[in-house]
Parts: structure tokens; C-alpha cells; sequence
């Protein structure tokens, strides 16, 4: 609230590329990484997160702080996360794994759900191409894992 | 890009796959040698109709449609290895209760915490005893079975949400069931029962959302309760005589109710934030005066209301309403408002009345207001002087976002 005289207590969070980013607690304290180093107090002024480059840093804070907002109802909370989600894949797996590091788990499981929503009824072919993983397997061992679990394999889209 | 995801944590690896159907999940096992195996550790197992392929809408193909999703199931649970958290079947096929029956009793050995069952065709399923000593399960969400518990219930000792759809169930096995849940905090049942009145025992609900023929529910103690949704065509009974109940109301934060339910409904809420009434009829003196005392009370917490009213016009009513002008209290954090009204008859443009001055009283105390929108059911003929009215009122929010239209189509309200 713009109004409230109660004078907010602020952290600081230096990131791996030594940018400092200033921001209220009650924001910061929902990554519970953060909040166990506050808790314990080994943390001083400036809070150290060598795993997180300013880049993320800057679209987490937008996410956090959208979320310690209580007025905004359940189904605008919604529709944020689901436009948050709208980025790369490559940003994607740089905020999944900062994330798990900061360890926000509503952001994690909204950026998990955006990964799992790419493979979902997808051929492995067109998988391995948008993940760009190598298929290591021989003709003949594809084959065999394919016949394995047939079912799996049928009805999916087309590529 | 480099291949990111093959060499992420299981955790996140786990997280991502656990959103997926199983049968993409076990598709994965073929997309390189460090995939072969990871599907088999999944922590969650979700089947869906997809898993069954081919499919026929056929109903007289459905034995062959259970077949294919039987063996799927089967082959999945003998290939997993490790725990499974989460279990989730949601078909189209009417279930064959010994397959069922087998897997559900592999689950429960292995721990299972979440256990869901959707599958709303054909008759109800009849739960196994055996899940009814699972002690690890906390979260249980059942469509169309039937129950029997055994008489030594133990009770479910860490079950934190329970949901029950169009389940068949005996009153005395409900509430037993319920209170021997220490723990539950939501509860969810949208049955109709063959027993009207229902007494529930649970102190540490906070959520609670009945969509039933119910006639009269009893809360008992549930201090801890947050969220209401009542929609059941009985009254509302609720012991009003000590003092633990009436604190019950006073920590509410989301109330959503039938109008009729307000009669005699505890007006203590002084911490809703969000109210919404269906089909909440104008001409219930009791019901709106219930309805405005619940307003003026938590005018300084409140952040959305939505009102979906039949319109009617009375006297009296229109007198209470007006007399609102008069009190001094502000909606400071009122932020979204809507009103839908039907009239109660045709064409007669009085039974706005009420209702304009519900809205005169909103849009005048409301600053920090962003959204109102105004439904009408089409009515040609005071559409104009609908508006003319609307407009003539005085806004003590300067960004609100107005909007006045015809009801889309008939109110469903859990929409919004």
C-alpha cells in the first residue's frame, strides 16, 4: 500500500554478476533460500546468491513481487504466471534452475508445467530436435524401446 | 541451444514430467540412452483416456477401451520402480472394479499420498477397505464411487483435502469419516445425498465449498475456516449460541453463497475480502439486510464482489438500500466489482431500483476501484434509462474501468 507509514525494512541481493538489487524483505523472504539465510542470520546487509545472474534476477523479482500481493485474486494470479511463462525455452531452464536454487516452488512447478506443455503429445523426433538431445541409440535398440511400449508411441500430432 | 534438459536434477526433471500424462512420459524412454529409464523413478503417475489409444466414443466398444487402459496400467506399475506419490485416473471408460481394486491395493502398500479418481460413467465404484487404512494419503479426490468403511475406521490421520463427486455415501459414514481426519483442511463434496442434514466435524478446516441438496449443514468447530462456498437449496442452521462457533465466522476471507443461505447467516465476517451471492433475490428483506451488514462490516477488507441478483422491486428493500447512503463507511480496498441482475419479471425497469443503488453506493465509496462491470439481462426498453443512470453517478474512483452488457448466457456461478 502507497500509504502505509510503517517504514519498510529493505534487503539487498548481490547476484553472480555483482549487481546488487534492492528490495523490500516481505518480496524477498518468499524465496524460502532466502529466507533460511535471513532466519539464521548468517546472512548480513547484502545477501550473496552466486547461482543467480542479474538477467534472472530482474524477471524473478517481477515475478515475486506480483505474488506477495494478496488483493490480487486467484484467477489474475493466473493469468500472470501464464504470461510469465511466454519466454524461450533457454530462459525458461535458467529461471527453472534458479528457482530450485532460491527455491520458489510456484514458479518452479508454472515453469516445469510450460516445459511439460512443449513435450506434451509430441513425437521423440520433434522433442529431441526442440530440446536439441542427441539420439545415442542404434536403429536396431530404437526399435526394440519403441516395440516395447508401442501403445506410447501412437496418436501422437504430427510433427 | 544446448541440450538443457537431459542433465538437469531429477527433482526438476521429476517436476517436469510428473505434469505429463505417463504415456508421454514413457515415450521419453526412447529419446536417448540417459532417457531409457528415467520415466520408471517418476514420483507421479497420471492416466488419462489418452493412454488407452484407440479410442472408440463407441459405447459398446468401452470393454475394449478398459482393456487397452488396464494393460497400460498394469505394464506402468510393474515397470515402476521407487515411490509413487501421486496416482491420478481420469477416463471416460466405465472401470472394472477388479483391476481397480489391484491397483488401488498397490498404491496404498506403496504409499500413495494423492490418490485421484475421475471417471464419471457407469455405476458407482466401490472403494476397497484396504484404502481405507492408507495413513500416509493426504489428499483424496473421488468421483462416482461408493463407500462402505469399515466399522473400525482408523480414520485417515494426514488426509489435508478431501473431494467427493457424485459419490454415494451414508450419512453416519460421512461424518465419521470426516471427523476422524484431524488434520483436513479442505473439503470439498458435490453429491447429492439421500440425507438432508449433514453436522461437520473438523477443526482445522479452512476451506469449505458443498454443492448439494442439502437442507441444513452444522459447522462444529471450525475455528480455522477461510473460505465458504455454499450452493445448496436448503436453509443455512448455524448454531449461533456459543461462543467458539460464532468466532468461526469472524476469520472468513472468501464467501460464496447461494442469496437464500444469508437468512440468519452470521454477519460477523469482518475479514471478507471476497463476496460473491447467486441469484440473490431483491425482494428478501432478510436476505439483503443480512447481505448489507456483511458490506458495511467488512467495507475495509473487502477486494471483489460479485453479485448476480434477481430483480424485484420493494418498498422496504429499496428504503434499506437507500438508507446505506447515510452510513459513513468506505470500500478502501475494493478493487473489482460485478452485478448481474435478471428481472424477476419481464420489462418492469423498477426492479433496477435496488440494485442502481447498490451500484450509486459502490462506485461513491470505492477509491481505489478498477473494474465494474454492469450485466443486464435484455431489457430494449430501459436500456437507455439504464444508462442515463449509471452514468449520472458519482465515482470516487478516477481509474475505473466501467463495462455494461447483456448477460452473456445463463449465470453459472462458480464462473467467476
Amino acid at each position: 500500500m502507497a500509504t502505509t507509514t510503517t517504514e519498510t525494512k529493505m534487503l539487498t541481493l548481490c547476484t553472480s554478476d555483482k549487481q546488487q538489487f534492492q528490495i523490500e524483505e516481505t518480496i524477498a523472504l518468499q524465496a524460502v533460500t532466502i529466507r533460511n539465510m535471513v532466519e539464521d542470520e548468517c546472512a548480513s546487509n547484502v545477501i550473496p546468491l552466486p547461482n543467480v545472474n542479474s538477467k534472472i534476477m530482474i524477471q524473478i523479482i517481477e515475478y515475486l513481487k506480483k505474488h506477495v500481493d494478496s488483493s490480487v485474486s486467484k484467477e489474475d494470479m493466473e493469468k500472470f504466471d501464464s504470461a510469465f511463462v511466454e519466454k524461450k525455452l533457454s530462459e525458461i531452464f535458467d529461471i527453472i534452475l534458479a528457482a530450485n536454487y532460491l527455491n520458489i516452488k510456484n514458479l518452479l512447478d508454472i515453469c516445469c508445467q510450460r516445459v511439460a506443455d512443449v513435450m506434451k503429445n509430441k513425437s521423440p523426433e520433434w522433442v529431441r530436435r526442440t530440446f536439441n538431445i542427441v539420439n545415442d541409440f542404434t536403429a536396431e535398440e530404437e526399435a526394440k524401446i519403441r516395440k516395447e511400449h508401442e501403445w506410447a508411441f501412437e496418436g501422437v500430432d504430427e510433427d | 541451444m544446448s541440450d538443457r534438459i537431459s542433465d538437469l536434477p531429477w527433482d526438476i526433471l521429476d517436476n517436469i514430467l510428473g505434469h505429463l500424462p505417463i504415456k508421454d512420459a514413457v515415450r521419453t524412454s526412447i529419446l536417448s540412452r540417459k532417457w531409457r529409464y528415467k520415466w520408471v523413478d517418476l514420483s507421479k503417475v497420471v492416466v488419462d483416456n489418452r493412454c488407452g489409444v484407440p479410442y472408440f466414443e463407441d459405447t459398446d466398444n468401452d470393454w475394449l477401451n478398459w482393456d487397452h487402459l488396464a494393460k497400460v496400467v498394469y505394464k506402468v506399475l510393474l515397470a515402476h520402480r521407487g515411490q509413487i506419490d501421486k496416482f491420478v485416473l481420469s477416463t471416460q471408460c466405465v472401470v472394472h472394479s477388479s483391476d481397480l481394486d489391484c491397483w488401488i491395493a498397490f498404491l496404498c502398500r506403496n504409499g500413495v499420498k494423492e490418490l485421484i479418481l475421475d471417471s464419471n460413467r457407469g455405476i458407482e465404484y466401490k472403494l476397497p477397505s484396504c484404502l481405507f487404512s492408507c495413513q500416509q494419503l493426504s489428499c483424496l479426490r473421488l468421483t462416482k464411487c461408493s463407500f462402505v468403511t469399515p466399522l473400525e475406521l482408523n480414520g485417515f490421520s494426514n488426509l489435508v483435502s478431501l473431494q467427493m463427486e457424485s459419490c454415494i455415501v451414508q450419512k453416519e459414514v460421512l461424518e465419521n469419516l470426516i471427523s476422524s481426519c484431524p488434520i483436513l483442511e479442505t473439503l470439498k463434496l458435490f453429491c447429492s445425498c439421500d440425507f438432508d442434514h449433514l453436522n461437520i466435524r473438523a477443526p482445522n478446516l479452512k476451506s469449505l465449498c458443498i454443492s448439494s441438496n442439502f437442507m441444513s449443514i452444522y459447522l462444529e468447530n471450525c475455528v480455522h475456516l477461510t473460505e465458504l462456498c455454499l450452493y445448496m437449496s436448503g436453509n443455512f442452521n448455524m448454531p449461533l449460541d456459543t461462543v467458539p462457533l460464532l468466532g468461526f465466522v469472524s476469520h472468513l476471507e472468501r464467501l460464496d453463497l447461494y442469496g437464500h443461505l444469508l437468512n440468519g447467516f452470521p454477519v460477523a465476517c469482518d475479514n471478507l475480502k471476497f463476496l460473491e451471492l447467486s441469484e440473490i433475490y431483491f425482494g428478501d428483506l432478510d436476505a439483503i439486510s443480512v447481505f448489507l451488514s456483511l458490506l458495511g462490516r467488512s467495507s475495509s477488507n473487502l477486494k471483489a464482489l460479485c453479485i448476480s441478483a434477481i430483480g424485484v422491486f420493494q418498498q422496504d428493500v429499496y428504503e434499506l438500500m437507500t438508507a446505506q447512503n447515510q452510513l459513513s463507511y468506505c470500500f478502501n480496498q475494493l478493487q473489482t466489482v460485478k452485478i448481474s441482475v435478471r428481472c424477476h419479471e419481464e420489462d418492469d425497469i423498477r426492479c433496477w431500483k435496488s440494485e442502481l443503488e447498490l451500484i450509486r453506493l459502490v462506485l461513491a465509496r470505492s477509491p481505489v476501484l478498477e473494474k465494474m462491470l454492469v450485466e443486464y439481462k435484455d431489457q430494449e426498453d430501459c436500456d437507455r434509462w439504464l444508462m442515463r443512470e449509471l452514468l449520472s453517478f458519482e465515482r470516487a474512483s478516477a481509474k475505473l474501468l466501467f463495462q455494461y452488457s447483456s448477460i452473456p448466457r445463463p449465470f453459472y456461478p462458480d464462473e467467476w
